[in-house]
């Protein structure tokens, strides 16, 4: 019996995948794009021309076989009559979220020139004008970006921003844009704010994560406000939702100054732990070559830090260089750690001394430092403990620093870019600068601060920003208050939505409505469209070809040196009257004269060669595409034919940066000298301009110190007038996100309402109690800025922190034109973030996502 | 036989009974009949969703439990016909065509009950007959309850035939005492549906088949002194005072000995919680959900007043044994009732992680729908038309 | 030939994919689950955790639901799979209330739409000739996957790959080889089904 062979949840190898089930049953393969990654290779099955249903392919590179259900889930999308149909104009020029546009149904002729006539206005005037809010919608998008390029506008920004401020200190240290447990080795793990495996994606984490636990026996704590432990060899540490950075920084002490063991090869080797810190927390430099200096213990003297002659690093002591008094900067940072006891942490984050103690000795026995690994013939060292995070601890005005107080950790345990230990995952090779720090991958250098900020997501005052497209509600209400010198009058609408991931409906609401002109392209009649003028309609994705690559990699395998490319042929004949976007920008470049500019822009920023300029045909841009990258003998009809195509992994070695740094001559900044000196260049500029920096300069000097240390944030529960806890959010499975809409699919509703949490404030049974409330009671929830959302029903659990209130889900949407199944859930966890410059991390631009909050029975 | 003798002798069973003043008692059944039927279309015609209000971890609800009273009922009245007959009770012989038509019409009126709680009740025969499961208690209990209805009819036709020779006599004797044995069985084999069942404990062994029986004799004699209260608007006649009065005292012991029964089954599960014994379901009913129902429905309205009014008057008030008889009834719908909800009570315990939440939830979502209720009126309906009209028209009474 | 499946509670992660599987491969309409999810809190603050436990028919090697059937609508097939015949039901319920596992669901109305108020969707179309008002459906093991060599839908889709399929007579199946290396529990054994579902110990 074949089947008997299968068990074991293993990949089924694929007997009958092409083999339909009857004549008129088709078996299709593709891959999936019901989440943005769309990682995850699919086979459909059409009968009589209706697409049935959707699964895992068995050969599928991440997936192995398996879908998540948002995957299982998409096919409704498809026949979901409340799908956005046909080009539609308005007629009601008043746009509110429940003002109804008065919509008449127009052809898209004139859907197309009449938006290309707007555009042009504003291109021809000013580009910066013309806004283009977007977001994972348009993640599988060629042309989105190319096209405002091509328009000329540098205002392009992800609509809803940066609630997952998740890269600063991985982009700095690992050149990667996440950072992870390495799940191939790791043995004892801490997780601080991550929900991981709770979000039940099908493409290669949760695998790789089970494995790793449960066939590997890799333990993993948990530092959550909330209990996400999932697999039974992981444990909960209950901390209060504004505590991370706390115990962070105690762990840190713990291991300096309590148990004293460290990797001191690796800290020695591979950071700047020994370079020598003169006055005004500056390196010590060589007088010639600038290079900064270190301390050689065995020869008494001060050296280039990479100086071949090097007997041994000073880690402690003060020298006098250069005439003035240099310590290396470990002593520094150990110094800084001195204070950070576990009693001190212990009321700030309620954890108890004690089991950091334990913590911090756990990884320290379990990095067993010294010892090394042979991967694939290459001996490497073998540190097999991570301490990871996730937005739970980023998302906070001091995110940043607790993000590095947590590198600094692994950095100690030399569980950094070794097997076993803390990875990031773009196999970004180390390039060094003068200094010998990496040079970062996505963000490039820290991007460059300038006053005044050009763009209205004011990404120019915020050094690490990452999607800030948020700052787009405060700046388009208030364009003085912002030094911008124009006014945003055209707005385009694709695939982002501000309402359901943003923050606060009405200001919302006033910033959208301030466009003269706005289209949308939608595939539902979503928030945005209320705001939209016209509307195109995009047709789903299983009625046209698709074609998708990959880019960023998760913590998962991480085998692949590159996302695989997926390709889709389109399943069924369209329903409706819609197109693809891409197709959308092609006509509307193509009718601003822009087609060859947006095709040139578009090629080169995909690095797709062999484009032609003046192609309307987005078939001919993926066969280039996939010709180029796979071989002349690839084209996309080929590639759909597979469903997914990638190269071969890399070798599991080379996986580990330091495969490719043996020299030890990339010297990770564990002080991080970057924020210093960025913190004092804004605080400068903008004195220049006769300013303050919107943030306030006294929290730009306290945040941008080179050694993380404890910054209390202005979300912090002290009480006062009843704001006594947070509010923190989580997402469940069926609602990662919106794409492919998610919240509006009805099976996904279905399954989602059976949690006990979906839709209610979740409350520690004592916080309940000492509030006098019941299961069930109605209470409202109000932000410190006024803001005030409920009646929303209390759910008493075990599993929050008393000092924390939790929401599952929390996209609370509005439209009353999209599928009701949409406002099931009534506690928009958005609506109480706090969207303003005194609350956001001014690294990062990260929004607080646990804001201080006040409970009041309704 | 000349027309002229079959005439007069017809006229001793069926005439116009002046004095019997049920009409109003006769239309309410039929303006039960006519909502519940409308009911009854709707439901077939939208299906349950709409109509019901069950659930997957309720899917037995208000139809079983008036299914359970009807049936029950009519077990008991057939008892107490069977007693008339195989003991020479002269007391019940006397009103034996009423308990006859009685326990018919009631089965009927429960047989409307379960053919509206079935999906699909046509194929009900159907497959009875083709591919019956005769390990399933529920073929069983269809049977017997089948076999019983004809009986009934059977002894109906007997004990209505004009000049009933001395055969018809002896063959409804027989019939009678047959109706007594399957109504007994078939009354146990409904406790039986229940009681073989292992997923619910609370359902589980033979406590319910004994129950049935036991209160369902005790339901059909407060049926007979109910409805003779109501046929004589209150003034039963003297000549059926003995009758009654042995009613009363049936249904007193009937009452007795479901104390002993309630007693013994709920120390039994109370004393060893931990014991799958359907712990959950006892305390559903002593303190949660149906604690209500429990005790005023069943200790008070099927145990304590009718007990203590039957008691008090020494079972010789014709009223007090009617109101007590009234008050048994309710009760006993409530013990049926009660039982058939708290049985589906979630099975609880480690070993099933995760019913706690879930289906406890929806198992306290039970109410009957107004659907349910009027189904519930159409079996009153049945009962009424078909009962009353025959008090108007028949010769219910016979001197013996 | 036995099929028999393993769930692996110790991986398993409460996301549910299974649930949708099942009702996307089999069509089931609008509040019809043969698979579910149930959770549950356990312990209290701060050693409190969720606990997920996916159920489905147990297919039981005794089945009560089988012998409770009084038309034989219900049976187990030489596969050890029980199946409901859909036009053989009379919609009685009796199986479902001598089922322990909440396996058996009555659709007692038209197949429901996901969209209500809407025409029906070419797809629910297509989904909703395989079910018939009035009677009782249920999970069967994806007989017409397995008969294509395909895994069953839920086990195939698990992202934590908590589910294991296949044949408990062989022993050299996946199943038996697991169940004889760990033990295997089943839910309320004392009950005496004999489930062809095995549990993992968390
Ligand atoms: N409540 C809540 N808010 C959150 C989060 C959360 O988990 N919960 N997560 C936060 C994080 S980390 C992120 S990264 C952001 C992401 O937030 P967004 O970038 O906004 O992403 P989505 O929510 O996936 O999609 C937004 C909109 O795009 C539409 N859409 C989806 N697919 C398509 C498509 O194919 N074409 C078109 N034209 N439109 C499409 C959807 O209908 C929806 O209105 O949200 C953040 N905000
Ligand atoms: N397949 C697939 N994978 C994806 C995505 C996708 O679309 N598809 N989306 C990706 C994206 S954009 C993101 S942002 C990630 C999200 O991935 P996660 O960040 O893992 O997702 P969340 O569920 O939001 O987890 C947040 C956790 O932080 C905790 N938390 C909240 N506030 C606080 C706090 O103040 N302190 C502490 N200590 N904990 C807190 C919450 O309880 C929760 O457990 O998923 C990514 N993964
Ligand atoms: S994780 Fe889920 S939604 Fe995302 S691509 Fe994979 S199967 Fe599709
Ligand atoms: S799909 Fe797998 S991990 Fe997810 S709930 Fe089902 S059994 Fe558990
Ligand atoms: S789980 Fe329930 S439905 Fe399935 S075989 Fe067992 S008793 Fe029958
Ligand atoms: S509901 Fe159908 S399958 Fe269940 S016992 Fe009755 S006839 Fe059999
Ligand atoms: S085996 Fe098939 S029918 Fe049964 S629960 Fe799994 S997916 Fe559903
Ligand atoms: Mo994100």
């Amino acid at each position: 019996m074949a089947l008997a062979a299968l068990g074991g949840g293993l990949p089924l190898q694929s007997p009958v995948l092409a083999a339909g089930k009857s004549a008129e049953t088709e078996s299709i393969n593709g891959f999936c794009d019901g989440c943005l990654y769309k990682k995850c290779m699919s086979k459909y099955t059409v009968k009589n021309g209706v697409l049935m249903s959707s699964e895992g392919h068995p050969d599928g590179l991440y997936n192995e076989g398996n879908m998540c259900g948002r995957g299982q889930a998409q096919v409704m999308t498809l026949y979901d009559p409340w799908r956005a149909k046909t080009p539609l104009k308005r007629t009601n020029p008043k746009k509110g979220l429940n003002e109804d546009p008065g919509w008449v149904e127009i052809s898209w002729e004139e859907a197309l020139t009449t938006t290309a006539k707007k555009i042009g206005a504003v291109m021809e005037k000013d580009p910066r004008e013309f806004v283009m809010l977007s977001g994972f919608g348009a993640y599988p998008s060629l042309y989105m970006r190319p096209f405002s390029a091509a328009v000329g506008t540098p205002n392009v920004m992800y609509s809803p921003g940066c609630f997952c401020s998740v890269h600063s200190a991985s982009e700095i240290l690992h050149g990667s844009f996440v950072e992870g447990a390495d799940l191939n080795y790791c043995k004892f793990r801490i997780e601080i704010g991550r929900g991981g495996a709770n979000v039940g994606s099908a493409d290669g984490e949760v695998q790789a994560d089970v494995r790793c636990s449960i066939d590997k026996g890799m333990r993993t704590v948990k530092v959550d406000a909330r209990n996400s432990t999932l697999f039974s060899n992981s444990e909960w540490v209950p901390i209060s939702p504004q505590g991370g950075l706390a115990f962070a920084l105690s762990l840190e002490h713990v291991i300096l100054h309590e148990i004293k063991v460290f990797d001191e090869w690796f800290v020695k080797n591979r950071t700047n732990a020994t370079y020598l810190i003169g006055d005004y927390g500056d390196y010590v430099r060589h007088a010639q070559s600038n290079k900064p200096l270190v301390w050689d213990t065995d020869a008494q003297t001060a050296k280039e830090f990479d100086d071949a002659s090097i007997g041994d690093y000073a880690l402690d002591g003060s020298y006098t260089v250069n005439g003035m008094t240099a310590r290396p900067s470990f002593a520094l940072i150990k110094e800084k750690a001195k204070a950070y006891t576990p009693e001190w942490q212990e009321k700030i984050t309620t954890i108890p001394a004690a089991k950091v103690r334990e913590l911090a000795a756990t990884l320290v026995k379990e990095a067993r430092i010294g010892s090394t690994i042979d991967v694939n013939g290459v001996t490497m060292p073998y540190r097999p403990v991570c301490v990871s995070i996730y937005k739970g601890l980023t998302n906070h005005q001091t995110g940043h620093l607790a993000y590095y107080a947590v590198m600094t950790v692994n950095i100690l345990l030399g569980a950094f870019d070794v097997p076993g230990g803390n990875l990031g995952f773009n196999n970004y090779h180390y390039k060094k600068d003068e200094d010998g720090h990496p040079v970062h991958f996505h963000l490039g250098p820290p991007h460059h601060v300038k006053f005044p900020p050009k763009t209205l997501d004011m990404k120019d005052l915020i050094p690490m920003q990452h999607d800030v497209g948020y700052m787009f509600t405060n700046s388009a209400r208030d364009l003085e208050g912002h030094w911008l010198d124009y006014k945003p009058k055209v707005g385009f609408f694709y695939g982002g939505n501000l309402f359901s991931k943003g923050g606060s409906e009405e200001e919302i609401s006033e910033g959208l409505a301030s466009f003269e002109f706005a289209a949308a392209i939608a595939i539902n009649m979503d928030e945005h469209t209320h705001f939209a003028d016209i509307v195109f309609p995009e047709a789903n994705h299983f009625e046209t070809d698709f074609c998708y690559e990959r880019v960023f990699e998760r913590p998962s395998k991480q085998q692949y040196k590159q996302g695989p490319m997926g390709a889709r042929k389109a399943l069924v004949k369209p329903l409706y009257d819609g197109r693809a976007a891409d197709d959308i920008l092609i006509q509307l470049a193509k009718r601003l004269n822009i087609l060859p500019k947006t095709n040139i822009i578009m090629s080169k920023m995909n690095k797709i060669k062999g484009v032609s300029p003046t192609t309307t045909n987005l078939k001919d841009v993926w066969d280039a595409w996939i010709s180029g990258k796979y071989g002349a003998e690839w084209n996309f009809d080929k590639a759909a034919e597979v469903g997914q195509i990638a190269l071969p992994p890399i070798p599991k070695e080379k996986i580990y940066q330091y495969y490719y740094a043996p020299d030890n001559q990339v010297r990770l900044p564990i002080y991080h000298i970057f924020l210093k000196k960025t913190g004092e260049e804004m605080i400068e500029m903008c004195k220049k301009a006769g300013t303050e920096h919107p943030v306030g300069n006294e929290t730009i000097r306290n945040i941008y110190q080179p050694i993380p240390h404890w910054v209390e944030g202005p979300e912090f529960p002290h009480g006062k007038d009843g704001f006594d806890m947070n509010l923190v959010g989580w997402r469940n499975p069926q609602f990662l996100h919106d794409v492919n809409n998610s919240t509006g699919n009805p099976l996904l509703q279905e399954v989602a309402c059976k949690s006990p949490f979906y839709g209610k404030l979740v409350l520690n049974p004592r916080t309940a109690r000492r509030k006098g409330f019941n299961d069930g009671d109605m209470v409202y929830v109000e932000n410190q800025y006024g803001v005030k959302v409920g009646p929303v029903p209390v759910k008493t659990s075990e599993i929050i922190h008393p000092e924390a209130a939790g929401v599952e889900g929390g996209h609370s949407r509005k439209a009353f034109s999209m599928n009701p199944v949409n406002h099931t859930s009534p506690l928009s966890w958005n609506r109480l973030i706090p969207i303003n410059w005194k609350t956001i991390d001014p690294v990062t631009g990260a929004i607080e996502i646990s804001p201080l909050i006040r409970i009041t029975k309704a | 036989m000349s027309n002229d003798s079959s005439d007069r002798s017809l006229s001793s069973v069926i005439t116009w009974n002046k004095d019997v003043k049920v009409m109003p008692y006769a239309l309410f059944g039929v303006v039960a009949l006519i909502v519940g039927a409308v009911a009854a279309i709707m439901t077939l015609i939208n299906g349950h969703d709409t109509m019901f209000n069950l659930s997957p971890e309720v899917p037995w609800g208000l139809l079983i439990a008036s299914y359970a009273f009807f049936v029950l009922t009519a077990s008991g009245l057939a008892f107490i016909g069977g007693i008339g007959h195989a003991f020479g009770n002269s007391a019940y012989l006397k009103i034996n065509r009423r308990i006859v038509v009685m326990a018919f019409a009631v089965l009927l009126a429960g047989f409307t009950q379960i053919g509206m709680e079935l999906g699909h009740p046509l194929r009900l025969a159907w497959y009875m007959l083709v591919s019956p499961n005769f390990s399933a208690p529920i073929t069983w209990m269809g049977v017997l309850y089948s076999i019983e209805l004809l009986i009934l009819a059977f002894e109906l036709y007997l004990v209505l035939k004009p000049n009933p020779t001395e055969k018809d006599h002896r063959n409804s004797a027989v019939v009678g005492f047959c109706a007594m044995i399957f109504g007994v069985l078939a009354a146990a084999t409904l406790g039986f549906v229940f009681g073989s069942n292992t997923a619910r404990p609370f359902f589980h062994g033979s406590y319910f088949s004994t129950f049935f029986v036991v209160s369902g004799i005790t339901a059909g004699a407060a049926m007979l002194l109910f409805v003779h209260n109501l046929v004589y608007w209150g003034r039963v006649p003297s000549s059926l005072s003995k009758t009654m009065s042995s009613l009363g005292k049936l249904m007193a012991t009937g009452i007795g000995v479901m104390i002993f029964l309630y007693l013994w089954k709920i120390l039994a599960t109370v004393y060893t919680p931990a014991a799958d014994g359907g712990y959950a379901a006892i305390r559903e009913l002593l303190s949660g959900s149906l604690s209500t129902n429990f005790w005023g429905g069943e200790i008070l309205l099927a145990i304590v007043l009718p007990l203590f009014l039957v008691l008090i008057t020494k079972a010789q008030s014709m009223k007090m044994l009617g109101l007590a008889g009234f008050i048994y009834i309710v009760g006993f719908f409530f013990t049926k009732y009660d039982f058939i909800i708290a049985g589906q009570v979630p099975v609880g315990g480690d070993d099933f992680i995760g019913s706690g939440i879930n289906r406890m939830a929806d198992f306290q979502a039970y109410v009957p729908a107004s659907g349910e209720w009027l189904i519930m009126l159409l079996g009153c309906g049945v009962f009424f038309t078909f009962y009353f009209f025959a008090e108007k028209i028949l010769v219910l009474e016979k001197e013996s | 030939m036995r099929y028999g499946m393993i769930i692996d509670l110790a991986r398993c992660i409460g996301c549910n994919a299974c649930t949708v599987a099942c009702k996307s491969h089999n069509g089931t309409p609008k509040d019809i689950f043969w698979s579910q999810v149930l959770v549950e809190e356990k312990g209290e603050y701060p050693n409190a955790r969720v606990v997920p436990t996916p159920i489905l028919c147990m297919h039981c090697e005794d089945a009560p639901c089988v012998k409770a059937c009084p038309t034989g609508a219900s049976y187990k097939d030489e596969n050890g799979i029980v199946h409901v015949n859909q036009d053989k039901c009379i919609g009685c319920k009796s199986c479902m209330v001598a089922c322990a596992y909440d396996a058996r669901k009555f659709m007692g109305g038209e197949p429901k739409s996901y969209f209500p108020g809407k025409e029906v969707t070419e797809l629910e179309e297509v989904q909703h000739t395989e079910f018939s008002r009035g009677v009782v459906s249920k999970c069967d093991f994806c007989a017409d996957r397995l008969k294509e060599d395909l895994l069953p839908a839920c086990v195939g889709t698990c992202p934590a790959q908590a589910r294991i399929f296949g044949d408990l007579d062989d022993p050299g199946s996946e199943v038996s080889k697991i169940l004889v290396k760990k033990s295997g529990r089943t839910l309320l054994s004392h009950k005496g089904t004999k489930p062809s579902v095995y549990y993992l110990a968390r």
